[in-house]
């Protein structure tokens, strides 16, 4: 598969007083043409902060420090506005946490559908609006044409994050960005958005980045996956082998903090204690003072990339053991 | 089990007005009211951690409010230690009060920013004649290291704490009146996995220590089963399925909670998207809910028999659910 998106040593920082605090360090992954990746991690890890630096919709004072972001031979991280007007929605769409929020209270949906054409090609009034009643019964709006006249504050939460998707796909992009797009939904809405998004995936030909905090949602839609701590990525791999024969210590953590059925059972690890204050990570692994394979190295320096023989790799001086053999999926 | 159950919900009823303008009023438009709890009956035996759960909108917080006398009832009875919580006087009421308390979700509103955690904790404490006056400071540090924080955090204030030390807070300071039920509404819904983690496993912990019983309200099914060993499903406020938490999960036999168990997104690949389609269209409003059973109009199972008012089947294992097709439903999973 041909490499889309590659995302190259990112580093984002958010200046506080004479200093840059950084956001997010040294982050390098690649989607694929048609793939699905996942981005996984608790709040304030730096996942939300990546995806939105890919298309530059860094909000406050955050910066790209360094790295490049190359899409279509173009390096987004260095990108005029002008250039990245273009390459937005037509190239790269984004779908938002919160549909509300996204949505611009005062216009009809079926105008914010639409307006993505007015900037990409030269099409008429009427095969614009061909083109948004298309897009809504795409991503499943039922009576498309009720639905357009209507307001964001007249759907329910499933159809406004439909109708969010719709803005994202009128353009035929190549790529979604789709930020925790169910977090805010209920499970059996969470079910349908999810199932949406793999659907157009596979009809579209589309590649996903999906940034999310579940690991249930990792599990059933990515093809590969990306976990982050304390704004770097500390694992990447297949999406079976995350789960199968994570490697890094905090991998293994976060899966063993999800339940999995009843205490007596199955009973829950939780991680003790917090992720550093990105003003103060210490110099070696900032997963160390909480990391139950912690040894004297591992407070001295941070651990580099290794790369693993089933694809992906991760960073960690003393990771759990590899399994003999390891299923790719 | 003979002892009396710590609490008994009976037949609880309430609806709320829907706002109505003053000319529809005069025009003689009729008032509309959201169904929020329709004949809502469940017990919770003492020292049982009983799991609410359900999607927005289906109720579980009112019904939370409800037990604990922060709404009025408009039909039905609510048994608390023997005693209708409705029906007695201000004095036992407030009495009774102080038996049962609350773990809200987000544990920053539900502090004061401008007040110190130490004296956060104290104020129940004293309210309430808990301990003697000299003896405040010292149970306040002895509550802060009961749900594991060190009892410095008392001169702290809630804004210098994390989401799983302000819950923690919330917790402490639930626990500081000695009641006998806790009742949780979405208490760990705000944190991350592994904070979450952390916090069930101290109100696990706090439950058998301390013989408290639970009533958790969560959308979440992962940490319903993880915690509560008996499980109540509500959709469109009323409660469709009832029983243990393992035999539910494992059997569900209201289609709603299968629906419901289907569109977890579970934490294993090599279990595909489960292949049930997932349940089509959006709970219908509250306002006017559908006649018969609440569900019928998603239900792939309903037919005509629906229209009219589910019969509440009792199944094996001390379980009911309330549909037509319960048993035919649970008995086909099967294996």
């Amino acid at each position: 598969m041909v490499d889309l998106l590659t995302v190259d040593h990112l580093g984002i920082g958010i200046p506080r007083g004479s200093n840059t605090v950084a956001l997010v360090e040294d982050v390098s992954f690649t989607v694929r043409a048609g793939e699905s990746y996942g981005i996984v991690g608790e709040s304030g890890c730096g996942k939300s902060t990546t995806i939105r630096a890919i298309i530059r919709l860094l909000t406050g004072k955050a910066r790209i420090t360094r790295g490049a972001v190359r899409f279509d031979g173009v390096d987004l991280a260095q990108a005029k506005e002008s250039a990245l007007q273009s390459i937005r929605g037509a190239g790269i769409g984004m779908v938002f946490q919160d549909p509300l929020t996204a949505l611009n209270p005062v216009l009809t949906v079926g105008r914010q559908i639409a307006e993505g054409l007015r900037y990409h090609g030269q099409l008429s009034a009427a095969d614009r609006h061909a083109r948004m009643l298309e897009a809504m019964r795409l991503v499943g709006l039922p009576d498309p044409a009720r639905i357009a006249a209507s307001y964001p504050h007249e759907l329910s939460g499933g159809q406004r994050q439909r109708a969010a998707i719709a803005i994202a796909l009128i353009a035929s992009p190549r790529l979604l960005l789709a930020d925790e797009p169910t977090t805010a939904l209920d499970v059996t809405i969470q079910a349908q958005i999810l199932r949406l998004l793999s659907d157009l995936r596979s009809r579209l030909g589309m590649a996903l980045v999906l940034v999310t905090h579940d690991l249930g949602v990792v599990a059933q839609t990515c093809d590969r996956v990306a976990v982050m701590y304390s704004g770097r990525i500390v694992e990447e791999a297949p999406i079976r082998r995350i789960f199968e024969n994570p490697r890094h210590p905090y991998t293994v953590a976060l899966l063993n903090s999800i339940p999995r059925g009843s205490r007596a059972g199955h009973p829950l690890h939780p991680i003790a204690g917090m992720p550093p204050d990105p003003a103060h990570r210490p110099s070696g692994c900032s997963f160390a003072a909480r990391c139950p394979n912690r040894q004297t190295d591992c407070e001295a320096v941070a651990p580099g990339w290794t790369p693993d023989a089933g694809g992906g790799g991760f960073a960690c001086f003393h990771p759990a053991r590899a399994h003999a053999e390891v299923p790719h999926g | 089990m003979a002892e009396q159950p710590l609490l008994s919900v009976i037949g609880l009823d309430k609806y709320f007005p829907l706002r109505r303008s003053l000319v529809a009023g005069f025009m003689g438009q009729p008032q509309h009211w959201v169904q929020a709890a329709q004949g809502v009956t469940f017990t919770v035996a003492r020292g049982e951690s009983f799991g609410l759960v359900g999607e927005s909108g289906c109720g579980k917080t009112t019904l939370g409010r409800l037990v604990l006398g922060l709404l009025p009832v408009d039909d039905g009875a609510i048994r608390f230690d023997g005693q209708d919580v409705t029906k007695v006087d201000p004095a036992t009421r407030r009495a009774l009060r102080r038996q049962m308390q609350m773990v809200f979700q987000d544990p920053y509103s539900s502090l004061n920013p401008r007040m110190r955690i130490g004296r956060a904790i104290a104020e129940p404490l004293r309210l309430h004649g808990i301990v003697p006056a000299d003896q405040v400071e010292h149970e306040v540090a002895r509550l802060l290291e009961r749900v594991g924080l060190p009892s410095s955090a008392a001169g702290r204030y809630p804004s210098e704490l994390s989401g799983g030390q302000r819950q923690r807070v919330g917790i402490a300071r639930a626990l500081s009146v000695r009641p006998k039920l806790l009742v949780a509404d979405e208490a760990v819904s705000g944190l991350d996995v592994s904070v979450r983690a952390q916090v069930l496993n101290l109100l696990d912990d706090l439950r058998r220590d301390l013989g408290l019983t639970l009533l958790f309200i969560s959308h979440d099914l992962g940490v319903i089963e993880y915690l509560c060993e008996t499980v109540g499903v509500m959709y469109l406020g009323t409660m469709v399925e009832n029983g243990p938490t393992s035999q539910v999960f494992a059997r569900p036999a209201h289609p709603y909670t299968r629906a419901l168990l289907a569109s977890i997104p579970r934490a294993d690949p090599t279990l595909a998207q489960s292949d049930e389609t997932p349940l089509a269209g959006e709970p219908p409003s509250p306002v006017n809910p559908p006649s018969g059973c609440p569900f019928r109009t998603r239900c792939p199972d309903a037919q005509g028999m629906c229209e009219t008012s589910p019969p509440r089947v009792t199944l094996p294992g001390g379980r009911w659910a309330a549909c037509h097709f319960a048993a035919e439903t649970m008995n086909a999973q099967l294996q």
